[in-house]
């Protein structure tokens, strides 16, 4: 047997691998970017687009990295030696992208791909400018729905198969199939009915073109006119990864990001259409306080402040706190609490949950404000301040029960009968923090500034201003003091806090 | 508005027929393993059920092979032998591929379609006698062109002689 080789040269430079990885893997592991469509960590290697062409050594004909082995057959033993970017390598890649672009339509400044497109930035490095062929090219079914939340185009998908192995083996519910072959192949939906997995959108991230669009975030924005947060998926207390895409103030899309402990690639469908209140013609973006005549007028921040102070002094009572907000604010809230001697609690709602990506409870910090010892609410809790961003939280009928004076809302909706003071309350995606995960898992959520009305106050500020208000003693902490008090909690001593340790980076594409 | 994407799912058949019983599992003996057998089994199906594969004949064979639907609907629809559509009770197969295309296969095609009257190939004329398709390489080039009537070969084959061939059908 002897030693069997474990390294491989790429571009000259040895690099070890496990016994099955192949050249592709090794390569991105190593930061050098191979082209390719068909190709996808989470899925099976299909090797069917031929883009990720490299030069073997010794080899005449350029080979796919994607399904090359890194170990040579058992004869040979010397490591394989490749060249991604070789005469040989780029001249295969030129004439895939060649085929590739046969029939594909360019239709790039109507696409929703554009911006975000593998195939247009692939041609931009390997792409001729010119074809070689004059024929018309294959006319095939546009605007093909794929159940209610897809929509398909035959003419610009180059049929890498991702979506169909993503059915496969992925959501294992089959429902998309290749039909025909050659020019006239394209992805169907098989006679099974509805495409309706709760996961169907995925299919959609994954797809290298415009083949696959959301008929949510169609037609709304060029891509490099938005602006993208990392954050956290607050529609279930997973702790999905994502990214929120906004654009002058208006909240577009919400997309997956890889994080191998939580969400891999993937998220739910009921994840990414959650953002649709934070858009609400009905948003806050003043303070207001409630006249001696009863009706609401609009306030500063100082006086909205003082005015709120006064209510809660001869109010005080429970914090009702959304089971969305973040650690830093229900820290600050049972502060708040403390300085009226009450209590802070938090309702969340709890739902129908899947055993992967949704569960069935739904406040994104509960586990965080159990680690805080915020208790849950009653269905009827007496409170004298309300924090509500989500209607499913704290339905309306708790908000009328409370009986709050202050209320934090994010939808003017939202603000029960009894309020005195109403903040305006940044959403989700336009605040910062910590959310504990209901495996325990604390990430880091960031503050997309292209979402929301402009110049809200920041949450936690206004409540250390009430604290500072009610308690003469109060000594200004800022964000960052109560994250270390919070590091500091015994309760937290076994918390990996994103803040004091590197946020784990994904290798994935 | 959203068109309704598909009507209810296909009512799968009992596969196999009695009748094809021993068939079937002689053939599936032959293979390492259920998912290998598909391509036999499916034109097995296929001769057996009016000489197409409907929703409800697939879903029964995906059953049968432990396969899904959309499995077995890539391969009907890659493989240019099998019918998806109902198909006419005669078949003509003109060979498309180069030696024919070059010894005139593509007048033969004409008149194929001509005969059949049929818009197309892959759809069945309007009086419903033939189903005429396009295929890759018969494997006749030395005698091109060549085309199949009801699965008989015919070589060097003319217009007028193609005409023939399909009048003779009833």
């Amino acid at each position: 047997m002897g030693d069997a080789v474990n390294t491989i040269f790429i571009n000259g430079t040895e690099y070890p691998f496990k016994p099955g990885q192949t050249v592709i893997q090794v390569a991105q592991e190593n930061g050098i970017d191979i082209q390719h469509y068909c190709y996808h960590p989470g899925l099976s290697i299909a090797g069917n687009c031929r883009i990720c062409m490299i030069e073997v050594e010794g080899n005449p004909q350029p080979q796919i990295s994607c399904k090359l082995d890194c170990a040579p057959p058992p004869w040979i033993k010397e490591p394989l030696r490749v060249q991604t970017e070789s005469e040989v390598a780029k001249q295969g890649r030129e004439g895939t992208m060649e085929m590739l672009l046969v029939n594909h339509p360019l239709d790039c400044p109507i696409c929703d791909q554009a911006g975000e497109c593998h195939l247009q930035d692939y041609s931009y490095e390997v792409g001729q400018g010119q074809a070689s062929t004059t024929t018309a090219k294959t006319k095939l079914p546009k605007n093909v729905p794929f159940g209610s939340k897809i929509v398909y185009d035959a003419e610009r998908c180059i049929k890498c198969t991702l979506c169909v192995r993503f059915c496969e083996e992925i959501t294992e519910t089959n429902e998309l199939s290749m039909q025909g072959r050659g020019d006239e192949e394209m992805v169907v939906m098989t006679s099974k009915g509805e495409f309706d997995t709760p996961y169907s959108m995925n299919i959609i991230d994954i797809c290298p073109v415009g083949a696959l669009t959301s008929r949510d975030f169609r037609f709304k924005s060029r891509l490099w006119f938005m602006d993208f947060a990392n954050s956290i998926d607050t529609s279930s207390a997973k702790g999905v990864n994502i990214v929120t895409g906004g654009r002058n103030g208006t909240f577009l899309r919400i997309e997956p990001r890889y994080n191998a402990s939580i969400n891999d690639w993937w998220m739910a469908d009921e994840g990414r259409v959650a953002y649709k209140y934070v858009n609400s013609p009905s948003r806050l973006e003043t303070a207001l306080v409630r006249d001696a005549d009863g009706q609401f007028r609009v306030a500063n921040w100082e006086d909205a402040i003082s005015a709120a102070a006064e209510a809660l002094r001869s109010n005080p009572g429970d914090i009702l706190l959304d089971g969305g907000c973040t650690l830093e604010e229900m820290v600050l809230a049972k502060d708040l609490a403390g300085a009226m001697g009450k209590n802070a609690k938090f309702a969340a709602a709890t739902g129908e949950g899947d055993g992967w990506l949704v569960t069935e409870e739904k406040g994104a910090n509960a586990k965080g404000a159990e680690l805080l010892e915020v208790a849950r609410a009653k269905r009827a809790q007496a409170a004298s301040v309300l924090v509500i961003e989500r209607e499913e939280h704290v339905n309306a009928s708790m908000r009328e029960k409370s009986g709050a004076v202050v209320v934090f809302a994010t939808d003017g909706e939202h603000v029960p009968e009894s309020a005195e003071v109403v903040f305006p309350l940044p959403s989700w995606a336009e605040r910062e923090g910590t959310l504990v995960n209901i495996d325990g898992l604390a990430q880091w959520m960031e503050r997309n500034p292209a979402i929301g009305p402009n110049n809200l106050p920041v949450f936690v500020e206004i409540l250390e201003d009430l604290i500072g208000e009610l308690d003469d003693d109060y000594a200004w902490r800022g964000a960052d003091g109560v994250r270390a008090e919070i590091a500091a909690l015994p309760a937290f001593a076994k918390v990996a806090l994103p803040w004091q340790t590197e946020t784990p980076v994904g290798a994935g594409s | 508005m959203i068109p309704p994407t598909n009507s209810a799912p296909p009512v799968a058949v009992q596969f196999p027929p009695k009748e094809l019983k021993k068939e079937c599992e002689d053939i599936l003996s032959r293979y390492p393993t259920r998912m290998a057998a598909c391509l036999p089994i499916l034109l097995l199906a296929q001769k057996h059920y009016d000489n197409w594969v409907s929703p409800e004949v697939e879903a029964g064979v995906a059953e049968y092979l432990g396969v899904s639907d959309s499995h077995i609907r890539g391969l009907l629809t890659f493989y240019a032998m099998y019918n998806a559509k109902p198909a006419g009770r005669h078949e003509v197969w003109v060979c498309r591929t180069l030696t024919c295309m070059l010894r005139g296969a593509g007048k033969l095609r004409d008149t194929a379609l001509g005969c059949a009257k049929a818009k197309t190939t892959g759809e069945v004329g309007e009086d419903g006698k033939f189903l005429v398709k396009d295929m890759e390489c018969l494997g006749l080039c030395e005698v091109a062109p060549a085309v199949f009537v009801d699965g008989e070969a015919h070589v060097d084959v003319t217009p007028e002689k193609l005409t023939e061939l399909m009048e003779a059908c009833d």
